[in-house]
């Protein structure tokens, strides 16, 4: 294992077991620094993980306190979002999108447990937006993902501090921008008129959030960090390792789109590069760690193959394969063990 | 012997609190701790110090900081006066409860 898919485990188990942003963020500092520590007095990291012991172990003990002092909205969430979902299915015959009042789950744990995880909100309420609209037709929900973005200023760095206002207000015209350009384009009624072609003009905008992924980079929103010693032959050779892995996926997802048209559900492949490191880092895989990407890649692929009776998917169903994922955690969580 | 072993790790549980205190009488950063603790051949478990040393401290008998004058930073733990008077106190009865122990297994 890693230094980085340790950390990344180690927040993943954090923030499920709910423990503050706040904290999260100096337990990761800390860990950093102790394996800085253990490197600088001549320990291997392997060692040092090793020592360091179990990430979810970690994270359950930190959350201890945390879950006695949940509110109690967050624990009957799950019974009103059944009751409601059921409702709204039963009444208005909306069984899709009407799973999406199990986001108000997460969603009521980070109001009522994680005070200014803001940004976490935010991914829940954009979400729910690009799967309303997805549902409406793919036509209008194109253009939605680019709501994502608008996460990307808010990352606070001391690196581009200054920066910030110009970032956010760059971040929300060009989003802006980019819907009305692909809505309207219209460009296609300036000079040639009809013979401009629509779904260049729609693409075209797609310019103006260049310099938003510029800044994601730039201001830690995205990272690439490699800790590669380059005088040591094993980090070496883990990196081309990874290298090969990742342009062979990406390799197989271009196959996939150009040969077979199959860019969605395509891109389902790219799931296999967190679980290739899962697998072939870790001397165990837990399969709990893997359970949200066997629900995902269930839920896509369930969802676009099989039909429901009068109906050309069955995504109204297949959302419940993210049961899989508290399901297993809990199944193969060592904390229920006797 | 199975027994044996989790009346081991009781004993080690519940002295572990103990033992961090004492070894933090001087300020520590968490692996220099881990590794003091390692020495002094005591068999913990490494995933358990960490969530301690964040319990220890929002019970107020620890501080912490961040130490940035190193050219890492490092976050280092030291005892609160309530820390200082507590590992006073819990020397007293460990070593009360130990005495008892030893005169109750001398006279079996």
């Amino acid at each position: 294992m890693t230094k980085d898919l340790f950390l990344i485990e180690l927040r993943m188990a954090l923030e499920v077991e709910g423990v503050e942003e706040r904290i999260i963020a100096d337990t990761l500092k800390e860990y950093s620094a102790m394996m800085d520590d253990a490197i600088e007095r001549g320990e291997t990291l392997e060692s040092f993980i090793q020592r360091m012991g179990n990430p979810q172990k970690v994270a359950s003990e930190l959350g201890r306190g945390r879950v006695k002092n949940r509110n109690r909205l967050v624990s009957i969430m799950p019974f009103l979002a059944t009751i409601a979902f059921f409702l709204i299915g039963y009444f208005y015959n909306a069984w899709h999108p009407a799973w999406l009042v199990f986001l108000l789950i997460p969603v009521t744990s980070i109001l009522t447990t994680r005070r200014g995880s803001w940004r976490a909100l935010a991914f829940f309420v954009i979400l729910t937006i690009v799967i309303l609209m997805s549902t409406f037709g793919p036509a209008i929900a194109v253009p939605t993902w680019s709501l994502f973005l608008l996460l990307i200023p808010f990352e606070k760095s001391q690196k581009t501090k200054p920066f910030r206002t110009i970032a956010i207000v760059y971040t929300v015209v060009a989003v802006t921008l980019y819907h009305i350009l692909y809505f309207y384009p219209f460009f296609q009624y300036l000079g040639s008129g009809a013979n401009v072609d629509i779904a260049m003009m729609q693409t075209l905008p797609l310019l103006l959030l260049v310099p938003i992924g510029i800044y994601a980079f730039w201001n830690g929103a995205i990272q690439i960090r490699l800790d590669v010693r380059w005088d040591q032959p094993k980090d070496r050779q883990q990196f081309f390792m990874h290298l090969g892995f990742i342009s062979t996926i990406l390799a197989l997802y271009l196959a996939l789109g150009f040969q077979w048209g199959l860019w969605h559900p395509g891109w389902l492949v790219f799931l296999f590069i967190p679980v290739g490191y899962m697998v072939f880092n870790s001397k165990r895989v837990r399969i709990g760690s893997l359970s949200p990407f066997i629900a995902t890649a269930l839920f896509v692929l369930v969802g676009e193959y099989v039909a429901l009776p009068n109906q050309t998917s069955s995504y109204a169903l297949s959302w419940l394969f993210f049961l899989l994922i508290p399901i297993l955690n809990i199944l193969f969580s060592k904390k229920w063990e006797a | 012997m199975e027994w044996l072993d989790s009346f081991e790790k009781e004993i080690r549980r519940g002295s572990l609190v103990l033992i961090v205190l004492i070894l933090l009488k001087k300020p520590t950063h968490g692996y220099e701790l881990l590794t003091r603790i390692e020495k002094a051949t005591i068999n913990m478990d490494s995933d358990t110090l960490y969530p301690l040393l964040r319990r220890l401290e929002a019970q107020g008998l620890l501080s912490s900081r961040w130490e940035m004058e190193n050219p890492r930073p490092r976050k280092i733990y030291e005892l609160t006066s309530l820390g200082k008077k507590t590992v006073t106190e819990m020397k007293k009865v460990w070593k009360d409860y130990g005495t008892t122990i030893e005169r109750m297994i001398d006279h079996d």
